[in-house]
């Protein structure tokens, strides 16, 4: 805990001295080449501070950080016991503060020793350097001029009227006490009854006020002489002065309760809203989904528009960028904005408006950075006014939250890749096992056949010359079928961009595929039914032409001669339908689940000359599912099977096709 | 033998020569065979064969560029050869001029097919002009272009005048593939070019009028990815 360098203390408020301060701190530590940091006591009972103060307290508090200091606030009761406080837990020993030679405030406050006097009372073993201030009288001027109108919010006269008609609804009831014989001591107490009431509604300066005109009303209604500000009974100096103090202390202390209270609210909504943020990022999933949440919760906190930045997919160097809140979040598509979150995420630094770097641009952006990785940047729309220190230290935990969910997502990406990965070794490997055992049976086929021809050129006769070539031939046929399907399985495996879809004609598809394999199925019966209209389906019909080539190639292969193959096809609103029925045995009802796996063959089939790898119906899926369709299987009603594919449709750009071509 | 037709065989791979050359040189054709593009353009220019038979993937150059090359100068026909998932290539070669494609692996009897649809088009580009060709005959398909009409079987089909401008083209060059370029830029103009699904759509509706079967053509043949042909029989 003990760092090497050594840390200064610079002790920043809402007071003009403090800007004085700031630099002082600054230069001193640059001097002692030591960290600083600026430390903003927020005072427990503090009355409510003005617009005006609290502007200038940010403002210093982003001087001290563009300075280099680490801004800490801290809340307390008394400024020199959290100063003393924090001092001691980080074992910091200099301490710059400014000092005010008097102050508007300080009679009200509570405390009304110096901060300063109070500090050297309080420590021997610190270092306090004092920085005096010289600006104060002309700064004094300055506020007692614009107080008055800052002040005067709606709110005000509005509760100022409020608590005018308790005054006066006190002096009534009063009045009343008084006529019906009541002693003095509950008019009194009906006063101060009011005062605390006006206190609740106004607030401090109000209950002030009602304190002291409580105190003259009852002089004036009902001491004697009634209706005059004398007084006879020398009992009344004792009562009055006390009177005051109560109504004073007790309003004094109603304020601060629910100064405190709206504080509390405001902190425990915030609470909550980061809460309730943390929630959903953990429950969504998916990067783009946890980006959105995250900028929509913090437009919640803190009515801005925001862009994250995430590092592009294929791409260590470009960021793509996902915007939220309409039409402002398009503010910072500048490209001054997005120079400024490529050079934060390459400088781990903040940038943009409210920081020292790229002060220019609208946003302000911050790092997101989870275990020392940056994984993208956010950025909030800082064009109307920069944001204030509760609204950043907001920012800052809605990007933690968010650096934390998109790291889970980078570690949920990276193992489904792996998983991918090994499935996919898993499959090369089983692939090529099966593919050299599958291999070696055509090859032998050919070698044997060619050798044969060569070597006993002249001892064989024509027929059986014959049979060997056609032998050959076949093999190669068989050869060819499957290095189209490894082909095809390239393809869809290198993912989307490889399947390419166009509108085709189903039945020019069809056609050619009939075509390819009539030399294959003569001895079957192929028949085609088709709607009378065209038939239009969105498809890679490279791919689609390998799936029907393979499922009636099955269907060649597994039935007898002489069977009937109907290739239909049909289409409803969302969907073109192609099925391949067959009369053959059918599918074992066991079989039907697993005909569409990998290396999955059934195997009574041995009287049918050819073997299968196992491949051709996965193919088929992985084909089909590329074109986000369905593959299935059924039995045919006479028995036999009936394979469908259905392909989804676009369905608007199909409709007008249609129409176009209609003369 | 100076009436012997020649044919340059451009393919880097030595079985396919070998076989290419075995059946080319018993129909009676003479061969001359190089196994690199620059080879090509350089024969081409020394020999000017009658057709050339050009593999796309050559190791030195684009089959592509050395097509777009020759045609600057040589009209003769060109067949390409090559592989199965090369569609875009194909379809850029054929675009660039090339006559004809073959996918291999690719039996004999297509090769010779191929070969003698591209000499009979050569021979009426030159020989005849196409202004005095009244009639154009397919099987049993009449296309008479003095009176505009299509017959088959000596039934009048009615056709709309765009879809017989696409039969007539298709007709002309009867027995090779035309691509959807080429197509939709001959009939409907440059400016249509990318509608392919329009021209698929027309091609359907032809279907319907010229076959018995659309299903199952008989004339009107479908090149997947590539365009529509015409049989020649």
């Amino acid at each position: 805990m003990i760092s090497g360098k050594e840390r200064l203390l610079v002790c920043v408020g809402s007071a003009p001295t403090s800007e004085r301060v700031i630099m002082t701190g600054a230069s001193m530590a640059k001097a002692l080449s030591a960290d600083w940091v600026a430390l903003h006591v927020e005072q427990t009972g503090n009355p409510q501070t003005t617009m005006m103060e609290d502007g200038r307290l940010r403002q210093h508090l982003l001087l001290a950080e563009d300075l280099g200091a680490d801004v800490e606030v801290v809340k307390g009761k008394t400024i020199a016991e959290e100063i003393i406080r924090y001092a001691q837990e980080k074992n910091i020993n200099r301490i710059v503060i400014g000092r005010r030679q008097y102050g508007r405030e300080s009679f009200l406050r509570v405390s009304p020793e110096d901060t300063v006097d109070r500090l050297l009372a309080c420590t021997l073993f610190l270092d306090i350097y004092v920085v005096p201030d010289d600006r104060e009288n002309f700064e004094n001027i300055e506020q007692r001029v614009t107080k008055p109108i800052s002040q005067l919010r709606p709110a005000t006269i509005r509760s100022s009227l409020l608590g005018l008609l308790i005054m006066a609804a006190v002096n009534i009831l009063g009045l009343v006490f008084y006529a019906t014989g009541f002693s003095e001591a509950n008019i009194i107490m009906i006063f101060i009854l009011g005062v605390l009431l006006i206190s609740v509604i106004g607030g401090r300066w109000l209950g002030l006020a009602a304190s002291a005109i409580s105190v003259l009303a009852f002089n004036f209604l009902f001491t004697d002489p009634r209706f005059t500000l004398d007084v006879n009974d020398r009992q009344y100096l004792i009562t009055f002065p006390v009177m005051l103090v109560v109504a004073l202390v007790s309003s004094e202390l109603t304020a601060r309760v629910k100064h405190e209270a709206s504080q509390s609210a405001i902190r425990e909504q915030r609470t909550a809203i980061l809460y309730q943020a943390s929630q959903r990022l953990l429950r969504a999933t998916g990067q783009s989904s946890v980006v959105t949440t995250a900028l929509e919760h913090l437009r919640g906190l803190v009515h801005r528009s925001a862009v994250c930045y995430l590092p592009a997919v294929h791409s260590d160097k470009d960021l793509h960028r996902i915007g939220f809140g309409g039409d402002e979040a398009e503010l910072l598509i500048d490209p001054s904005e997005v120079d400024t979150a490529h050079w934060v995420f390459k400088n781990l630094q903040p940038a943009g408006r409210g920081t020292n770097n790229s002060t220019h641009v609208a946003g302000y952006y911050i790092p997101l950075i989870s275990q020392e990785k940056v994984l993208g940047v956010l950025g909030v729309n800082c064009e109307s006014e920069p944001l204030d220190r509760e609204q950043r230290s907001l920012v800052e935990s809605v990007a933690a939250q968010l650096a934390l969910a998109l790291d889970r997502e980078r570690l949920t990406r990276e193992q489904e890749t792996m998983r991918v990965e090994m499935e996919r070794e898993k499959l090369q490997s089983n692939l090529l096992r099966s593919m050299s055992h599958d291999l070696r049976t055509p090859l032998t086929a050919i070698s044997g056949a060619g050798s044969t021809l060569l070597e006993s050129e002249t001892k064989i006769g024509s027929k059986t010359r014959k049979e060997l070539l056609k032998g050959i031939l076949n093999e190669t046929d068989w050869l060819t079928r499957l290095v189209e399907n490894l082909l095809s399985l390239t393809r869809v495996e290198g993912g989307s961009l490889s399947v390419q879809r166009e509108w085709e004609v189903v039945e020019e598809v069809i056609a050619s595929v009939v075509g390819r394999l009539r030399n294959r199925s003569s001895e079957h019966k192929i028949r085609i039914d088709l709607p009378q209209e065209p038939l239009l389906a969105f498809m890679d019909a490279s791919l689609i032409q390998q799936v029907l080539t393979n499922i009636i190639d099955n269907a060649v292969t597994y039935t007898v001669k002489g069977s009937q193959i109907v290739v239909r096809a049909s289409n409803d609103d969302k969907a073109v339908f192609i099925e391949v029925e067959d009369n053959g045995p059918g599918i074992p009802k066991e079989a039907k689940n697993r005909v569409f796996e990998r290396f999955f063959t059934v195997g009574a089939h041995r009287e049918v000359d050819r073997r299968g790898m196992g491949l051709g119906l996965a193919i088929c899926k992985s084909i089909v599912e590329a074109h986000n369709g369905k593959i299935s299987v059924r039995d045919a009603p006479g028995g036999g099977s009936i394979f469908r594919i259905l392909l989804p449709s676009p369905e608007t750009q199909l409709r007008n096709s249609v129409a176009l071509a209609v003369e | 033998m100076k009436n012997k037709l020649l044919i340059l065989v451009v393919e880097d791979d030595p079985p396919i020569r070998k076989f290419l050359r075995a059946s080319l040189q018993t129909q009676g054709y003479r061969i001359l065979e190089v196994d690199k593009g620059r080879d090509a353009l350089s024969q081409t220019a020394s020999h000017v064969p009658d057709m050339i038979i050009l593999d796309l993937g050559l190791p030195d150059m684009d089959g592509l560029n050395v097509i777009q090359d020759l045609r600057q100068w040589y009209s003769a026909p060109i067949i390409v050869v090559s592989a199965r998932g090369q569609e875009r290539a194909k379809v850029e070669a054929l675009d660039a001029g090339a006559d004809d494609y073959l996918t291999k692996p690719f039996g004999v009897g297509e090769l010779l097919a191929r070969i003698r649809v591209a000499f009979r088009h050569s021979v009426t580009a030159h020989n005849s002009d196409n202004s005095q060709v009244s009639e154009l005959n397919i099987g049993s398909m009449r296309v008479n272009l003095s009176n505009r009409e299509v017959t088959i079987d000596g039934k009048k089909v009615h056709l709309t005048p765009t879809e017989y401008r696409l039969v007539v083209l298709l007709a002309k060059n009867a027995g090779k593939v035309l691509t959807h370029k080429i197509l939709l830029r001959d009939v409907w103009g440059p400016g249509s070019i990318t509608e392919t699904q329009y021209l698929r759509v027309f091609m359907a509706n032809l279907r319907r009028k010229l076959e018995v079967d659309p299903a199952q053509p008989r004339y009107l043949m479908t090149e997947i990815g590539v365009g529509y042909r015409l049989v020649d029989e």
